[in-house]
């Protein structure tokens, strides 16, 4: 079901938005997929109460006021509501109650959402498989024992669980795109500065972006739109203060000026899995049968994607976390209040944070401490502009790029935990994406042997959103039938 | 590269981690020296990238968008303020005493 149809229901009054918002509830109450770390259920009837109110008084849904009129969303726990636990699945913030709702979610309440809860996830969002949260692992929605990837697990198995319609994630190097990519759901990061992250907790803010996670790609292009454009309380965010993005997703691509770039280095040499290159092979061909024209290019620096970012990114998040002092919100132990000394006190505090967590801070530390920082901070940042450089050359020709998401599809919990390294491997062909700023997607292709899902990524120059998911959703609704096969077949 | 990466040793995960406020245990700095031996093994990589020098240095990429700097008017307004008119975010604080921050005595 999509939003729109949704709404055709309530004008038809055949569903009211407290039943819907039940049925969501009772079906998040019921889970045992641990993707909901808080559920709002007062906080979600009181607003589903007021839309009925709302949808008494107007005779039909306000589509053009209220775009996501009564449509029951959930929410990353990395995103503030004032007076809503947010945890970022960390001890560290087990019982943080922020006094501010962050932009993004105030967008969509403003525009008629309803939000049923809070997400659980990798623990302040780093991790690949969602086995890091303080509260325990994500369930993968159809293939249990398996992991729903991550770090914004929580967010695809609620969406294909449905116990939410939609929800909300946030992607620093693939955390939106490999579990939509894993768990068989459409997951969208925004290029660099479309979503204000005023009221996002920062991992690393250079490449932190929130985006949508859905199951058509028509509704990501419906909630982005709601949530994009300039922020005054985020610096960050683009001076536009509105994109035309639903309009431009629901044309139909102008396929024979279409110039799909395949990078020569996202091939089996970057580890890629017959199956994944199979069902990525098959999409490229339909492509090119609707009058597409397919460009080699090639991304030469490819390769230091991982390096660049596992610098990048954990010098950000050792700074970034340097807040968590246990003294104007957070956790603070007992150990604390007996510290001899200052330091002494901060390391109890910060005793709460899980091991991956630690390790990352540490790295970071490392390097930006003095010695360190010329060879690893810096020299990273270097390289880190020859691969932009390369996505630039790279679109002077072709329009969008094609790649697969993931080398491979779902593996089982327990399978790479011991070796921090291979999981950051795994995520090779999405960490680029964000170390350019670009926009990104993943939309489902097809599916393995086991029946587990595999995601085709699309990325396109900065601001090329509206364009990606018009090409997006042209490829989804051909495929729609086969990608339910594939689905249904794996869950019986 | 002007250190040698890839020799990080236990008293240099303890260093770091003491720079970081953060408290390890024995078994933590053998785990955390090992892996990160293996990531930082694996960053070298970076030092085969040609970055020129002088006037051909590559300038860093510290973020993916030409941001200028947003000003504002300098205006106060209410945020978080409860009915009683205190802000609510010393409700987050663990220890609050007379409307400040309350800590234990380490100096």
């Amino acid at each position: 079901m999509k939003i729109s149809e949704i709404h055709d229901a309530f004008d038809q009054k055949t569903l009211s938005v407290l039943q819907i918002t039940q049925q969501y509830l009772a079906a998040a109450q019921a889970s045992k997929h641990n993707a909901f770390l808080t559920i709002c259920d007062q906080r979600a009837l009181d607003q589903a109460r007021k839309a009925d109110q709302v949808l008494a008084r107007e005779g039909k849904v306000p589509r053009e006021k209220l775009p996501l009129f009564g449509i029951p969303l959930a929410i990353k726990d990395l995103l503030t509501i004032e007076g809503v636990r947010t945890t970022c699945a960390s001890k560290m913030l087990e019982n943080y109650v922020p006094p501010y709702t962050s932009t993004a979610v105030a967008r969509l309440e403003a525009a008629g959402a309803i939000t049923l809860g809070k997400l659980n996830m990798d623990e302040f969002a780093m991790g690949g498989s969602n086995e890091n949260s303080a509260f325990g692992p994500v369930e993968h929605p159809t293939h249990p024992g398996y992991v729903p990837g991550g770090s914004s697990g929580g967010s695809a198995t609620a969406v294909k669980a449905k116990l939410c319609f939609a929800s909300l994630g946030t992607d620093t190097g693939g955390s939106i795109r490999l579990p939509a990519s894993y768990c068989g759901v459409v997951g969208m990061k925004p290029t660099y500065g479309m979503i204000s992250r005023f009221g996002l907790v920062a991992f690393a803010s250079s490449l932190d972006q929130v985006g949508p996670m859905t199951e058509t790609v028509e509704d990501a292009a419906r909630l982005l739109e709601v949530m994009a454009g300039n922020d005054p309380l985020d610096s960050t965010t683009t001076p536009t203060k509105n994109f035309p993005i639903l309009s431009e997703a629901m044309k139909e691509p102008n396929w024979s000026g279409l110039r799909i770039g395949i990078p020569q280095e996202y091939t089996s040499k970057g580890g890629l899995t017959p199956e994944v290159d199979r069902a990525i092979q098959k999409s490229l061909k339909w492509f090119e049968a609707q009058g597409a024209k397919l460009v080699p290019v090639s991304l030469p620096h490819t390769k230091y994607a991982v390096s660049i970012y596992y610098i990048v990114a954990v010098s950000e998040a050792s700074s970034n976390l340097s807040r968590m002092d246990g003294v104007r919100f957070g956790v603070r132990n007992k150990d604390a209040d007996q510290a001899p000394n200052l330091a002494g006190f901060y390391k109890k505090v910060r005793s709460g944070f899980g091991p991956e967590v630690k390790r990352r801070i540490i790295l970071g530390t490392f390097a930006l401490s003095s010695g360190y920082y010329d060879a690893y901070y810096k020299r990273a940042c270097q390289v880190r502009r020859l691969v932009k450089n390369d996505f630039d050359q790279a679109f002077t020709q072709c329009d969008v790029i094609a790649a697969p998401v993931s080398q491979s599809t779902a593996f089982k919990r327990g399978e790479k935990l011991s070796d921090p390294l291979a999981m950051y491997l795994n995520d090779i062909f999405t960490i680029p994406a964000n170390l350019a700023g670009l926009p990104a997607l993943s939309v489902p292709c097809g599916a393995d042997s086991r029946g587990l899902s595999i995601g085709l990524q699309l990325m396109g120059p900065q601001y090329s959103d509206g364009k990606l998911l018009s090409v997006a959703r042209a490829f989804e609704v051909a495929h729609s039938a086969d990608t339910a096969t594939a689905q249904s077949g794996a869950r019986s | 590269m002007s250190q040698a990466p890839g020799k990080i040793d236990e008293d240099l995960t303890r260093k770091v981690a003491e720079l970081a406020r953060l408290e390890v245990s024995d078994a933590e700095v053998k785990l955390f020296t090992s892996q990160l031996g293996d990531i930082l093994s694996y960053i070298t990589q970076l030092s085969e990238v040609d970055v020129g020098t002088g006037d051909r240095e590559i300038q860093p990429l510290i973020q993916p968008i030409e941001l200028s700097t947003p000003l504002r008017q300098d205006v106060a307004r209410a945020f978080g303020v409860d009915e009683q008119g205190n802000p609510r975010v010393m409700k987050s604080a663990p220890e609050v005493m007379d409307g400040g921050y309350q800590v234990p005595p380490v100096l």
